[in-house]
């Protein structure tokens, strides 16, 4: 496994795809720091800790696209037959791109977080939040990315073409968005809402229950949607939240599932 | 041209792509029906026809950017723009021949959800209840808008042989539009709307009007002239664009 994560770490190094990912993390870090600039000048008090964690909405498209691309130029390389010939094992190989990819994605982090922190700390000022907030939320948000990885690293090993995986990895993270806005804005529904009726032929308002406000055993199925999807989790971490442990464990479970079905799927592929 | 189409048109029903595409719109169509009337019930509220009739305008620019890139993408990965070149037909032919079929399938995908939809929501909903003038209007619109979008995928998709730029292109581009439709739209139903400068409400209401970007309106019926006119110029542009740089392409 050794020989194949060298192999997949200097392939990853030549890239120009991870170059490319590497430059817009750090453009996004101060793109993310000019927008705080900016809201301090309409008056909001914008911190540079809301900074630090906005890196996991990117995170899931630049990892399709990436993670599809990268995958997929195995299969059209021939690379992935390649190694099955020179007698690794399949689970071998797919084990080390996870890894790999995975690892990349921790290099894109990293790239984020150092350019925020460089460039943000002269002139935004120093956190404010907790070292043990920062570093309970910096690993779920981590943990997030694993299971964006997870997911799509299914995907590209068992789908051969370079262009089907990467429309699948793509209309999956958008799918997954817009899910979770959907559940988020069923969870913000207000409990009562106006409404308008002709009294004494003038229009009246008054407030009645809200049809749309989700009851105690709905609102917990939704909030579990909410916590468990990906795109759900990064929407919460960048509110700072105290779920970081329970989103952690779904992303855990997310990793091990799409990993043992990928993993499972792969060892029976066709490999051509 | 016409052994061209022909060729093109088997090759189109024997598409995955295009039969995927197609299976994906008639079957989000038939939830969309029956969605609503769930809705209805739970919620004890009267839900007309009309009102997810047009969702087909907000995914037709997302399914099409990935058939596109795809059907126009395989024959140059398979060699076939080459051998068709090579058998004496011109690049214009070639060009048009693929927007032809590309432009088809697109039509054909909107009204496969058109048809599901009006199949499973008129037992279950009654029938519209907007004027059938304005349905249909806004029905023709948006077809024109899905077929000036196919024309800008379609454009990408001859213009550059590597179908995974194409792709994550094409997708990013549709995804892109649909987005900027809602922001300009929220931003234009704001209440601080009179306090908007006139020059920048001018060119939200002029982006609004881009295919892609319409959507947004088209999904509540609401068609004005501006956007057949915008959806024909952008047709009409991609397509002379495109037929000039393809005309020039190297093809490999």
């Amino acid at each position: 496994m050794r020989e194949l994560l060298a192999a997949n770490l200097v392939r990853l190094r030549k890239t120009g795809l991870f170059w490319g990912a590497v430059l817009l993390h750090a453009a996004f870090a101060l793109f993310r720091i000019y927008t705080i600039v900016d809201d301090r000048k309409y008056g909001y008090e914008t911190t540079l800790d809301e900074a630090l964690f906005t890196f996991i909405m990117i995170e899931g498209l630049v990892m399709a696209v990436f993670i599809a691309v990268f995958l997929g130029t195995e299969y059209s390389d021939g690379t992935v037959r390649n190694k099955i010939t020179a007698g690794h094992g399949r689970v071998r190989i797919y084990l080390a791109n996870l890894l790999t990819v995975c690892l990349a994605c921790l290099v894109f982090t990293a790239v984020y977080l150092l350019t925020t922190l460089a460039v943000g700390l002269p002139v935004l000022g120093g956190l404010t939040l907790g070292a043990g907030v920062i570093a309970s939320t910096l690993l779920g948000t981590l943990a997030t990315a694993a299971a964006f990885c997870s997911l799509y690293t299914l995907i590209g090993m068992s789908v051969s073409r370079k262009s089907t995986g990467c429309i699948l990895c793509i209309l999956l993270f958008f799918g997954l968005m817009i899910a979770s806005t959907y559940v988020a804005a069923m969870l913000d529904a207000p409990p009562e809402r106006a409404a308008m009726e002709l009294v004494d032929g003038e229009l009246v308002t008054h407030m009645e229950p809200n049809p749309k406000y989700l009851t105690e055993g709905k609102r917990a199925v939704y909030q579990f949607v909410l916590d468990f999807l990906p795109t759900g989790q990064a929407t919460q971490y960048m509110l700072i939240t105290d779920k970081t442990a329970w989103m952690s464990l779904y992303s855990g479970l997310i990793v091990l599932l799409t990993a043992g079905g990928g993993l499972a799927y792969f060892r029976r592929k066709d490999i051509r | 041209m016409g052994n061209l189409l022909a060729a093109g048109f088997m090759r189109l029903w024997k598409s995955r792509s295009f039969w995927v595409s197609m299976a994906v719109m008639a079957g989000v169509g038939a939830f969309e029906a029956a969605y609503c009337r769930r809705i209805g019930r739970i919620f004890g509220e009267r839900i007309e026809l009309d009102q997810r009739y047009m969702v087909f305008a907000l995914m037709s620019g997302i399914i099409l950017s990935a058939f596109c890139s795809l059907f126009v993408g395989s024959e140059y990965s398979d060699g076939g723009i080459r051998r068709k070149l090579a058998a004496g037909h011109t690049r214009s032919a070639l060009y048009l021949s693929n927007l032809t079929l590309c432009v088809t399938a697109g039509l054909l995908i909107c009204l496969g959800y058109i048809a599901a939809y009006l199949a499973v929501g008129v037992p279950l909903l009654g029938f519209f209840h907007f004027a059938l003038s304005r349905v249909l209007l806004s029905t023709l619109d948006a077809l024109l808008m899905t077929a000036a979008l196919t024309a800008v995928f379609t454009m990408l998709s001859m213009l550059h042989q590597n179908k995974t730029v194409v792709v994550v292109t094409a997708i990013f581009l549709a995804y892109f539009l649909l987005f900027l439709g809602i922001f300009l739209q929220n931003r234009l139903s704001e209440p601080n709307l009179p306090y908007m400068g006139d020059i920048k409400r001018s060119m939200y209401q002029f982006l609004l009007t881009l295919p892609g970007c319409q959507a947004v309106r088209l999904a509540v019926m609401e068609p004005e002239w501006t956007m057949p006119a915008s959806s024909g110029g952008v047709l009409a542009a991609c397509t002379g664009l495109g037929l000039a740089l393809f005309g020039r392409k190297d093809i490999r």
